[in-house]
């Protein structure tokens, strides 16, 4: 059993264990972390009264789902209504397999489990899967999230969540595009299509990605919060629209697995932007956190320092929330295939020349390129005239309709 | 009971790809996996194409559209987990990322736009179904008959490896006319799908 | 791949570059002007065909990725080229003008595909090119009307299409493996021919020849035939029925080709029982049509069975032109796929009020006030009924003296006669609706004044169908030696050869697997 322990295979299997609780205790502390940025950006207190400084709050509201009772109303469709949550959150938890985490432990340094191994004679990955379609699988595993949301929504048999998930579905599909080009840019960078890998090299070189492509990292993060269904992209929820959107019809522990499949999602799209473009578990000018480095203690650094730039991330996903008000459903469309696209393929088309030409490692040549993309992006833009969307497209009918000039149909 | 659900998916999900890994003894990142042995593949290989077909199944039986969409969602997803288990782990992920995220996404948000309710049934006719029932058994008692007997001859190649890189070097140079085809051809739908798609002039 | 070896491809390559710029000149203001692109499309036929005879017939040293150029290459090309060309005149102001650039730009991707077809050397390639024919020609049915029919054709089209797809897909999975190549040349030595093809192998060809009987329209696969090509509109009805059978042909002989034509008995019988109800159907079913265009789809079902009985004579060597049965093939092809559209532009030369001429009635009449258009319709139909004297005639002979004078060593000699019997006895039946057209035109009191349709095309392609009728028929010879030429890389085996020759797989050159076959067939 000691030495089981000790194999990548028995040790992928404690690490898929821990993996799996601490996104549960994660999660709940990530609703903590939200409330709380919610009352710093609205001058409040947030949660104080559970526990000291309101820590113990995920707690009871963990409990609270936990002991509510279980409905499930009359008139939804049975079988997909307790699917969707499952789907859901299982979905979200799978795409954590992948992630790097901590870089190569040696064996030998384990505390009792190791203590029969010579230093050096096993290696072991921190990471529950090294697969070498890495990248693929975890654009494969997050395009399935979708699927919670579309047979929730459907399943609830109520005309919100059906609105909702309509939504979710179109939103998904669009913005499933930018974000696979923008990773391809990566992988185009480095050349491997391993997680661990490209978060090793960035280590090795001591150069982050985004100082590379700093446009390719912004789109990232902006189909990372579109991905993970956040604000300003949250329309699959929209309260005011909406009621609660797909999730209309949940309560108690099924509405629990959608809260946690969100936050689960944003911990992995945080993770991935974090080992694409910052570096992952690397800080300059510590030597614990380099390749050479792999006692436990080092991955325990590592690890560390990986989880702090995804709370830092994550930081940010929830101040955007709370700062900026949310898309109008043409808007986040037009953003999608209009803006994002187009800036993605040319940024992947510019990766391929630069890989042609041996500079896809130069940071000038990759950032020259950026520039260019942008302000090609920006002379498009600036050519064109605002479109007309929403009420004013409306308007605009009505005056043609009519006849008569839009000054006149506006008043 | 959602949860005990979601646990037993993640587990069975996640063990094929911890199986392929070992039998591909860590290509790359010169880790080193102990193999636990056959029974573990064999396990999950009839665990997987046990889902694969039950789900297929499930697929012809179902009478609304949307669980249909559902059963094909497992049938999927089990025959990636198969390729996960024939150590082709690109194929494994293109499976997942072609059918499961884009065409059924696809079809299912086809089914919401144009269906009005869960409640909405096919309902085939009798004589359809006593047809289709004769063609599928015949198509079964025909394949099944040949592909028992049938010489596969010896695998191409026995030892897992790298296929990400030899799948996109082929593409390039051996299937390089293909692969150009395939691209026309996508341009062709998307244009004929945009022009059927468009509003008609007012 | 070096940008030499483009050269080769050069027909293919301007097809591909001119309907991707037609696609974008479309929604620029020059796409706007009456006929200019319209012109452009013509210009660009015009100069693939001018590359493909400037190229000669290809000697198959090509180096190409999954294509192999043999003289069958150089027939289809211009022959797909030339009708195609005549397709463009007849449908250059079908269209919306808005939508104008898409259309024209899908007529030459079909087109495309058919070259594609005949050079494939991959399985993988053969079926993009046949997908590739396909695809384009689910929109043109939508998009050649405005009206709730065209769509239901269309929409009928492609679900039928897709299933036809899939069973094509399938087969070719089996065939891959039976073989486990995909290059054509890999599976003809490995599957090996005649008695020793593997049930994997068989059971591939049958799905196969089953997805490209969607193609062919053959019986059992041809009956969403009559809506579509009521639904559609007449020029792209005249495209339906000559460029997805054209390369569903096309596509049979090579797949054939690696089973080198030597048939086992059931995969004989299959395409023999396919052949006799294709014609006996279709023609049935035509008798009885009142609606015109319905009445020319079901003939082109029953054409499709005439041609099958050309394919089941298989290609002979050292014989004449009379007892090839691939000679015979393309030969009538060419000649089907330009009587084809001259009925068609006929069709849709008049307009009956708002509407294109639909039920046979409507034709009442027409030799009283538009004789010359009346005479060149009739002349394509004789030519359909296989009437002398028009090269119609002469198809239908080559293809049943073929099927009669296999010689009494074949193994089915018997069985083909019996099929050239069904064959003739349905030209007769045939007969008769045809006829009946004929006579609505020159015997029936005038009961509408149908208007010359705008545009001088449809007289245009109508004129030259029917010109090349009466012309093939006084001399046959120089349509007959290509046929032959095309014919001869088939007897010889060398369609499958040249594919290795061309390196796919660096394997060594193959035996003449197809010309063994056949000899083990006439054995």
């Amino acid at each position: 059993m000691k030495d089981f322990l000790v194999t990548q295979f028995g040790f992928s299997l404690v690490l898929a264990a821990l993996v799996f609780a601490v996104i549960q205790g994660a999660v709940a502390y990530c609703i903590y972390y939200e409330r709380k940025i919610a009352a710093w950006t609205q001058d409040r207190y947030g949660p104080n009264r559970a526990g000291p400084l309101g820590l113990l709050q995920p707690i009871a509201d963990g409990l609270k789902f936990v002991f509510k009772e279980d409905y499930i109303p009359g008139h939804v469709d049975k079988i997909l209504f307790v699917l969707a949550p499952g789907i859901m959150f299982v979905v979200c938890g799978i795409g954590f397999l992948i992630l790097p985490w901590g870089g190569q432990l040696d064996a030998s340094t384990l505390p009792w489990l190791g203590s029969h191994l010579q230093p050096g004679e096993r290696m072991l990955s921190v990471q529950v899967v090294s697969l070498n379609v890495g990248i693929l699988y975890l654009l494969a595993v997050m395009s399935m999230s979708v699927y919670g949301v579309v047979l929730g929504g459907w399943s609830s048999n109520n005309k919100y969540s059906f609105y909702g998930a309509m939504r979710a579905c179109a939103q998904m599909l669009a913005y499933e595009i930018p974000m696979g080009l923008t990773i391809l840019v990566v992988v185009l960078t480095m050349g491997t299509l391993r997680l661990e890998e490209i978060a090793a090299e960035q280590a090795a070189s001591g150069v982050w990605n985004v100082a590379r492509h700093p446009l390719a990292a912004l789109i990232l993060f902006i189909t990372a919060l579109a991905e993970a269904n956040r604000a300003p992209f949250d329309l699959a929820e929209a309260e005011q629209e909406l009621v609660g959107g797909y999730h209309t019809e949940y309560g108690a522990l099924k509405f629990g697995l959608f809260f946690l499949g969100e936050y689960a999602s944003m911990i992995t799209t945080s993770a991935l932007v974090v080992v694409l473009f910052l570096g992952g578990w690397h800080v300059w000018g510590v030597s614990a956190l380099t390749m050479e480095a792999t006692s436990i203690w080092a991955v325990l650094a590592k690890m560390t320092v990986m989880a702090g730039k995804v709370a830092i991330l994550i930081f940010v996903y929830m101040w955007v929330r709370w700062s900026l008000p949310r898309f109008r459903f043409d808007q986040l469309m037009r953003l999608a295939w209009k803006s994002l696209v187009p800036m993605s393929l040319g940024l992947f088309a510019a990766a391929a020349g630069l890989l042609y030409f041996g500079l896809h490692r130069s940071i000038a040549a990759c950032l020259a390129v950026n520039a260019v993309v942008l302000a090609g992006a920006v002379a498009v833009a600036s050519r064109g005239r605002t479109p007309i969307t929403g009420r004013q497209a409306n308007l605009v009918r009505q005056a043609a309709r009519n006849d008569v000039p839009l000054a006149e149909v506006r008043t | 009971m959602s949860l005990q659900v979601g646990i037993l998916w993640l587990c069975v999900t996640a063990l094929p790809a911890l199986a392929h890994e070992e039998a591909a003894s860590g290509v790359g990142t010169g880790v080193v996996y102990a193999v636990p042995g056959g029974w573990f593949e064999a396990v999950m290989f009839y665990v997987f194409a046990g889902t694969a077909v039950l789900s297929a199944i499930g697929v012809c039986v179902s009478r609304s559209v949307v669980r249909m969409a559902t059963w094909l969602f497992f049938a999927l997803g089990a025959i990636s987990v198969l390729y996960f288990l024939l150590a082709a782990t690109f194929i494994a992920a293109i499976q997942l990322i072609v059918y499961v995220g884009g065409v059924l996404i696809l079809l299912i948000f086809g089914v919401m736009l144009t269906s009005q309710s869960p409640w909405v049934r096919f309902t085939p006719s009798r004589l359809n179904l006593a047809v289709a029932g004769l063609i599928c058994v015949g198509l079964l008692v025909c394949l099944s008959s040949i592909l028992l007997e049938a010489d596969f001859g010896a695998p191409l190649s026995t030892t897992p490896g790298v296929t990400v890189e030899a799948i996109g070097r082929r593409m390039l140079t051996h299937y390089l006319v293909p692969f150009e085809i395939a691209g026309v051809l996508l341009m062709i739908v998307m244009v004929g799908a945009a022009h059927l798609a468009r509003q008609e002039k007012q | 791949m070096t940008f030499a070896a483009l050269g080769h491809i050069l027909p293919e390559l301007i097809l591909l570059v001119g309907a991707c710029a037609l696609l974008v000149l479309g929604v620029t203001r020059v796409g706007r002007a009456p006929g200019a692109l319209a012109g452009a499309t013509c210009g660009v036929c015009a100069a693939a065909l001018a590359a493909t005879l400037w190229a000669g017939i290809p000697d198959g040293t090509a180096e190409l990725s999954g294509l192999a150029l043999s003289a069958m290459t150089f027939y289809v090309r211009w022959l797909t080229l030339l009708v195609g060309l005549l397709l463009v005149l007849l449908n250059g102001r079908q269209a919306d003008p808005a939508e104008q650039g898409e259309y024209l730009s899908l007529l030459l991707f079909t087109m495309l595909g058919v070259l594609l077809t005949a050079s494939a050397s991959d399985v993988v390639v053969l079926f993009f090119a046949i997908e590739l024919v396909s695809v384009p020609t689910y929109v043109l049915a939508a998009l050649s009307r405005r009206d709730a029919r065209a769509s239901e054709a269309a929409v009928k089209y492609f679900f039928l299409g897709a299933l036809s797809a899939a069973l094509l897909a399938y087969g070719l999975g089996f065939l891959y493996g039976a073989a486990g190549s995909t290059s054509l040349s890999a599976m003809a030595r490995a599957i090996g021919s005649g008695a020793e093809v593997g049930g994997l192998a068989l059971i591939g060809l049958l799905l196969v020849f089953g997805g490209l009987s969607f193609k062919i329209a053959a019986v059992p696969f041809h009956a969403y035939a009559a809506d579509v090509y009521e639904g559609a509109a007449a020029p792209v009805t005249a495209l339906l029925g000559f460029i997805p059978k054209f390369a569903g042909f096309v596509a049979l002989i090579r797949v054939l080709d690696v089973f080198g034509w030597a048939m086992s008995p059931g995969v004989f019988w299959l395409i023999w029982a396919t052949a006799a109800l294709t014609m006996t159907v279709g023609n049935i079913l035509g008798l009885i049509q009142k609606n015109v265009k319905r009445m020319l789809a079901y003939s082109s079902i029953a054409h499709s069975g005439y041609m099958l009985v050309a394919l089941l004579v298989g290609p002979r060597l050292g014989e004449g032109p009379m007892s090839n049965g691939v000679t015979a093939l393309l030969f009538y092809m060419a000649v089907y796929g330009v009587m084809n559209l001259g009925a068609f532009a006929a069709l849709s030369s008049f307009r009956r009020g708002e509407d294109e001429v639909e039920l046979v009635e409507d034709l009442s009449g027409l030799a009283r006030s538009q004789p010359g258009a009346a005479l060149a319709l009739c002349v394509c139909l004789f030519s359909l009924m296989g009437f002398p004297p028009t090269a119609g005639f002469l198809g239908k002979v080559y293809i049943f003296s073929g099927a009669f004078s296999v010689g009494a060593d074949h193994a089915y000699a018997g069985a083909l006669a019996v099929l050239a019997v069904i064959g003739v006895l349905n030209s007769a039946v045939a007969a008769a609706y045809y006829l009946r057209v004929a006579a609505v035109c020159w015997v029936n009191p005038e009961r509408e004044r149908l208007a010359p349709a705008s545009g001088m095309s449809g007289r245009l392609g109508l004129t030259i169908a029917a010109v090349a009728m009466i012309a093939l028929f006084v001399s046959p010879q120089a349509l007959l030696s290509r046929a032959r030429t095309a014919s001869e890389p088939v007897l010889s085996g060398s369609v499958v050869k040249g594919v290795s020759r061309l390196g796919l797989d660096g394997a060594s050159v193959p035996s003449g697997i197809s010309a063994e076959g056949y000899a083990a067939l006439s054995e």
